[in-house]
C-alpha cells in the first residue's frame, strides 16, 4: 500500500439518470504530485472529487486513495485527505476560530501553530463571524480547514476561487510547500493560468471522459514557439509556407502567426527579407492547448 | 469504537446541543411559563369548577377541574405531546436535512467521521435537548406550586417530575422525524411528512373519542401511548413507555440504514450565491446531485 499511487481511478463512472457525469475515467496520480483536473462546467471534475470522499457512489468502476478503497475504507481515506468542496458551506453563526476548532475536533491531530500560521499567511481574521465574511475570506476558512491537519492528500475543488491575487499567490505557495513535503495535491480548476503555474501534470475532462493527460514540464519542453509578427507591408505567404519546421498558422494582411519548434533560425532569416514592425514570441499555453482539445467534438474524439 | 470516533461523536453531540440551545430555552421557558400560569390559575379554576366534570376531548376522559391531578392533566399534559411534536418536527428535521440543505453536511462528511457516528451524535444531542426542555417545564411547576394550595391531592415533587414522562414520546417523535428526513431530500419535505403523520395520528385520537365504535383507533396512534393524559391520575404504563422507546430506536436504526446508503446532495452555499442571493450552484440537479 505504501507504494500505491496517491489516487487511482479505474473505469470510474457516475450517472444521474440519463446524464453521465463520469464515463469510464482511468487515472493515476503519484504521491507528491500537484495534479490539475480541468474541464468546463459539467465535465465531471466535482463528481470525481465527491466520489473520492464517498459523498456520492460510483455507478461503475473503482476509486482508490493511497491504496485504500474510497467507498470501503471511507474513514481512513477521510483521515488522510483534506477536502475543500467546490460549493463550500460553513456554519455562519460561528466565528472563524470556533469553526476551525470544530473541524479540528472532528479530525484530531491538528497542530494549532500550523493552523494559526495558515490563517496568518492567508490574512484571515480569526475573530470574525463566518456569516460576515466576504466570499474570498469564506474560501480561506475552507482552505485552512482542508490544510490544517497536514493530510497526505489534498483534494481541492476550485481552491483559489474568489481569492484576491495576492492571497491566491500565497495559497499556491502553501500548496507547493505541501507537495515539497511529499503530500499530494489534486485540484480542480477552470483557471488555466493557475493550473499551468501550479500543476506538474494535468488531466483534461470533457463530458465525463479524460481526453488528455499532460505533463506540463514535458509539454513546455516539446511545445512549439508561437511567433506573432506585424509587417510594415503585407508579405506574400509562399516564402513562409516553404520554410522547414515552420508552420504558417495565419496571415491576414500585415499580421502573421507562425509556429515552430526547431525552425526559429530559418524563420528569422525569412523575416529579415521584410520590414517587421513588431514581433512577439511565446510558448503554447495550457489555455491554447485546452482550447485545441475543446474546439469541437471531432477534435476531442 | 476507537478513541477518534468517540472524540468526533462527542464533538457532534456538543455542536448539536449548541445549535439547539435557543430552542431548548425557548420551548423550555414556554412550557415552564404555561405550567406556572396554570398553577397560579388553579385556585381560581378549582373554586369555579367545584363539582363540575368536563370531557377531555381527544383523550376520552371526564375530568374534575377542581382536582389538581385532573386539572393539570387536562390543561397541561393533554397538550404537551402536541407541543413536543412541533418541537420534534422543527428540531429533528434540521438535524440532517437542515445540514444537507445548508451544504454543511459535506463539510462534516469530509472529516474522518462515520455516518453512523454523525447520525447517532445528532440523535444523542437532540435527545438531551428534549430532556432539557422537559426539565425546564418541571421548573415552572417547582417555582410556583409550593406557594399554591393543592388541596393535599398532589405533592409538588410529583408535579415537577411529571413532564419527564413525555420523554419517550418526544424521543419517538424526534426519531420519526429523523427517519422522515432520510426519506425526503429537504428539511421542508421531512417537516411536511411528519406534520401530515402527526395530524393523522391526532385525528385518529379524536375520532376514537367521539365515536365509541371507533374506539379501537386510539391504539393506532402514538399519542395514546404517551400516557400524558393519565400521568397524574394513573401513572405511566411502562410497556407504553418501553414500546415508544423501542419504536424510537427502530426509527433511528432505519434512518441510519437509509442515511448510510444515500448520496449527499450539494446545499445552497455562500459561494454559490451571486450578489448575496441564494441559488443552486451551477451543475447541480434538483436532486442535489452535482455534475460539474
Amino acid at each position: 500500500m505504501s507504494d500505491s499511487p496517491a489516487i487511482r481511478l479505474e473505469g470510474l463512472a457516475k450517472s444521474y439518470g440519463d446524464v453521465r457525469a463520469l464515463d469510464g475515467v482511468d487515472l493515476e496520480v503519484q504521491r507528491g504530485e500537484i495534479f490539475g483536473f480541468v474541464g468546463p462546467n459539467g465535465a465531471g471534475k466535482t463528481t470525481g472529487l465527491r466520489i473520492l470522499m464517498d459523498l456520492i457512489r460510483p455507478t461503475a468502476g473503482r476509486a482508490e486513495v493511497l491504496g485504500l478503497d474510497a467507498q470501503r475504507d471511507t474513514i481512513e481515506v477521510r483521515r488522510r485527505c483534506g477536502y475543500l468542496p467546490g460549493d463550500l458551506a460553513l456554519y455562519d453563526s460561528l466565528s472563524v476560530d470556533a469553526c476551525l476548532d470544530f473541524v479540528a475536533a472532528l479530525r484530531g491531530g491538528v497542530d494549532r501553530r500550523y493552523r494559526d500560521e495558515l490563517t496568518d499567511r492567508l490574512r484571515l481574521d480569526r475573530t470574525r463571524r463566518i456569516g460576515s465574511l466576504s466570499r474570498g475570506n469564506y474560501q480561506k476558512v475552507g482552505l485552512v480547514a482542508a490544510l490544517m491537519s497536514k493530510p497526505d492528500v489534498l483534494l481541492l475543488d476550485e481552491p483559489t476561487n474568489a481569492l484576491d491575487p495576492l492571497v491566491q499567490e500565497e495559497g499556491e505557495a502553501i500548496l507547493r510547500e505541501a507537495a515539497n513535503e511529499g503530500r499530494t495535491v489534486f485540484f480542480s480548476s477552470h483557471v488555466l493560468a493557475e493550473v499551468e503555474q501550479l500543476a506538474g501534470r494535468v488531466a483534461m475532462l470533457r463530458d465525463g471522459r479524460i481526453i488528455a493527460v499532460n505533463d506540463l514540464a514535458e509539454q513546455r519542453r516539446l511545445a512549439p514557439q508561437r511567433v506573432a509578427v506585424t509587417f510594415e507591408e503585407a508579405p506574400p505567404a509562399a516564402p513562409f509556407e516553404q520554410l522547414p519546421d515552420v508552420r504558417l498558422v495565419s496571415l491576414e494582411g500585415r499580421d502573421a502567426v507562425f509556429e515552430t519548434h526547431d525552425g526559429m533560425h530559418a524563420l528569422i532569416q525569412a523575416l529579415a527579407e521584410h520590414r517587421v514592425r513588431t514581433l512577439e514570441t511565446h510558448e503554447i499555453t495550457l489555455e491554447e492547448l485546452f482550447l485545441s482539445y475543446y474546439e469541437g467534438p471531432e477534435r476531442a474524439e | 469504537m476507537s478513541a477518534s470516533t468517540v472524540r468526533a461523536y462527542r464533538s457532534i453531540v456538543r455542536k448539536t446541543l449548541r445549535d439547539l440551545r435557543w430552542q431548548v430555552v425557548g420551548w423550555g421557558v414556554g412550557l415552564a411559563g404555561l405550567a406556572a400560569m396554570l398553577v397560579l390559575l388553579y385556585p381560581l379554576i378549582a373554586e369555579q369548577f367545584e363539582g363540575i366534570e368536563i370531557e377531555n376531548i381527544g383523550f376520552g376522559e371526564i375530568g374534575d377541574l377542581s382536582n389538581p391531578r385532573e386539572f393539570f392533566e387536562i390543561e397541561f399534559f393533554t397538550w404537551s405531546p402536541v407541543l413536543m411534536t412541533v418541537f420534534a418536527i422543527i428540531a429533528g428535521g434540521a438535524l440532517l436535512a437542515g445540514e444537507e440543505g445548508a451544504g454543511t453536511l459535506e463539510l462534516l462528511l469530509s472529516q474522518p467521521l462515520s455516518r453512523r457516528a454523525l447520525l447517532l451524535g445528532k440523535a444523542t444531542g437532540v435527545a438531551l435537548a428534549a430532556v432539557g426542555i422537559l426539565v425546564l417545564a418541571g421548573v415552572g411547576f417547582l417555582l410556583t406550586a409550593p406557594w399554591i394550595d393543592l388541596r393535599g391531592e398532589i405533592a409538588v415533587g410529583e408535579l415537577v417530575v411529571a413532564p419527564l414522562s413525555l420523554l419517550t414520546f418526544t424521543w419517538f417523535a424526534l426519531a420519526a422525524t429523523m427517519l422522515a428526513a432520510t426519506l425526503g431530500r429537504t428539511r421542508g419535505q421531512a417537516a411536511a411528512l411528519m406534520t401530515a403523520a402527526a395530524f393523522v395520528a391526532y385525528v385518529l385520537l379524536i375520532a376514537a373519542d367521539l365515536a365509541p365504535s371507533l374506539d379501537w383507533l386510539r391504539y393506532l396512534t402514538p399519542y395514546h401511548y404517551s400516557d400524558a393524559q393519565r400521568v397524574l391520575t394513573e401513572g405511566t404504563v411502562w410497556w407504553h413507555q418501553g414500546g415508544l422507546l423501542a419504536a424510537a430506536l427502530v426509527c433511528v436504526w432505519i434512518a441510519l440504514v437509509r442515511f448510510q446508503r444515500r448520496e449527499i446532495g450539494v446545499g445552497h452555499s455562500l459561494l454559490s450565491i451571486p450578489l448575496g442571493r441564494k441559488s443552486r450552484p451551477e451543475g447541480t440537479t434538483d436532486s442535489g446531485a452535482h455534475a460539474g
